[in-house]
């Protein structure tokens, strides 16, 4: 019956966890410790540059804005219309800017509904009411934490003041959905001849150029040829974009990699007390078991049994410890490190991502040290003579 | 229940309740990740609300270090040229937001 010996060795080594309580304890609180922490860093990490990925995803496949002095400054629309006149190119003009409300900043975004590429899954994207239309005037569709935090609902009329106090109204006609919430949280959208009106704009200028190219494979040199006819141009990629965004969030959780050094660091000293505390109780033991008829590869299967249940119960108690911490608490104290100012908005979701490979990664680095520094000492002990381990010689 | 069978239980508990997490995790973004689309799409690139200030500023640790305040002569951010005024270093604001409800 081979499964019922293995079986039996199983039970062994459940029983050594037992047995040697102290040990055990140290190697499970020290792996929970470490993979809470890890884990907690990693499914926010994870969180921020899924979201980052996506919003550049989804972006035009270039955006021109127009500097002088190095800041930036209104674009003529003249220069859009140069670039159109590129081989398969669309130049789409925004306006956009903020306002502040109660010292907090929020983004006004004017674009035009007749050319954006909006597509039919947008009412994916409403909680309630409808997105711009192309005929519409002095409406507005508004993220769910600014609607929440005025009370915001479809038919209200939103008061937006320019920096000389003049008022301008505009009428609710959308709510966007929580789940853009971390796009869309601080956003009026309104159409982009009414945010000209609002900021003071004149028609022939806008903040920014949405240029789209038909075929990805010429965006690159869509982007040289702007560079070169458009002077003082700020030419930004898709790919630029994405990869400024994964940089910007891979710094931000910086301090992983910190605490990845940690984590490895205590994973290894517990590997290496474990290995110690094997060397003297454990090579007596050994001897007594030889004696009683185990065999190497026997001794050395409890052991490995022991190491994986020891790692992966710690590490699923860790990782457990991780969700509840960051789905179920919000990440209290890390958060805040993790998302600096972003704390500043009620309610703010936190991005999380628990992805499979996390998961698995987890369960790799609590269970490998552990199993590196028990199979070498585990090794030695296990190929001693048992008269001479029993005899201590 | 013996002990064997009392780990080997907490065990695969444990590890199935963090697989139905993480399986939970990744529908959840398939299904957002759509709606998510639409709406860049639609209104072109649009930093996350974490990032609508500097990423630097928004760190506390970074944040004394970095003014980011590229609208004052000279109080430019140096880690990255974004451009945009900072919360913090500046006086109050004038609110430029009222709501009037129709209902």
């Amino acid at each position: 019956m081979p499964h019922q010996k293995h079986a039996n060795l199983y039970a062994y080594a459940v029983k050594c966890i037992f047995t040697y309580k102290a040990r055990s304890i140290s190697i499970i609180s020290s792996l929970v410790i470490a993979t809470v922490v890890l884990g907690t860093v990693a499914f926010l990490a994870d969180g921020l540059e899924r979201e980052a990925e996506l919003s550049a995803a989804f972006a035009p496949d270039v955006t021109v804005q127009y500097l002088q002095a190095g800041r930036q400054i209104p674009i003529p629309v003249t220069w859009g219309e140069i670039i159109s006149r590129m081989a398969g190119v669309k130049v789409v003009p925004r306006v956009w800017g903020y306002v502040y409300f109660r010292n907090r900043l929020y983004t006004v975004m004017g674009i035009d509904p007749s050319k954006m590429p909006i597509p039919h899954e947008i009412n994916l994207a409403m909680a309630s009411g409808r997105f711009l239309k192309a005929d519409d005037e002095k409406v507005a569709v508004v993220g769910d934490v600014l609607a929440n935090s005025f009370g915001l609902r479809v038919g209200d009329a939103l008061v937006l003041y320019d920096q000389s106090m003049r008022p301008f109204h505009v009428k609710v006609v959308g709510i966007f959905t929580s789940d853009v919430r971390l796009y869309m949280a601080d956003l009026i959208l309104i159409t982009i001849a009414d945010a000209r009106a609002f900021f003071g704009m004149e028609e022939n200028v806008a903040t920014d150029l949405c240029v789209y190219v038909e075929d990805p494979a010429q965006t690159r040199s869509v982007a040289e040829l702007i560079l070169r006819d458009v002077p003082n141009a700020r030419v930004l990629t898709r790919r630029i974009l994405r990869e400024a965004l994964l940089a910007a969030y891979g710094a931000r959780s910086g301090f992983v990699s910190v605490i990845w050094l940690i984590l490895l660091v205590s994973v290894m000293l517990v590997a290496w007390n474990q290995a110690c505390a094997a060397s003297t109780e454990a090579r007596r033991e050994v001897g007594i078991l030889k004696a009683l008829g185990f065999g190497t590869a026997d001794i050395l299967e409890v052991r490995l049994i022991e190491t994986v249940v020891l790692g992966t119960l710690s590490a699923s108690i860790g990782i457990f410890l991780a969700i509840v911490y960051t789905v179920y608490l919000g990440a209290p104290i890390l958060k805040e490190f993790m998302l600096g100012w972003a704390a500043i908005y009620p309610e703010f979701p936190l991005p999380l991502h628990i992805k499979f490979s996390t998961l698995f990664t987890l369960y790799a680095v609590a269970v490998f040290p552990l199993l590196v520094g028990t199979v070498i000492p585990a090794w030695t002990s296990a190929t001693t003579e048992p008269d001479a381990v029993m005899r201590g010689t | 229940m013996s002990r064997e069978r009392l780990v080997f239980l907490l065990g695969l508990c444990l590890v199935g309740t963090n697989l139905i997490h993480a399986t939970h995790s990744e529908l959840q973004y398939r299904y957002a990740s759509r709606a998510v689309s639409a709406v860049v799409s639609s209104v072109g690139f649009v930093g996350l609300v974490l990032s609508s200030e500097c990423t630097a500023t928004r760190n506390p640790i970074l944040e004394q270090m970095c003014a980011c305040l590229g609208d004052i002569p000279g109080a430019y951010c140096y880690h990255v040229s974004c451009a945009i005024v900072g919360i913090p270093l500046i006086g109050n604001q004038t609110d430029q937001i009222a709501v009037i409800h129709l209902r």
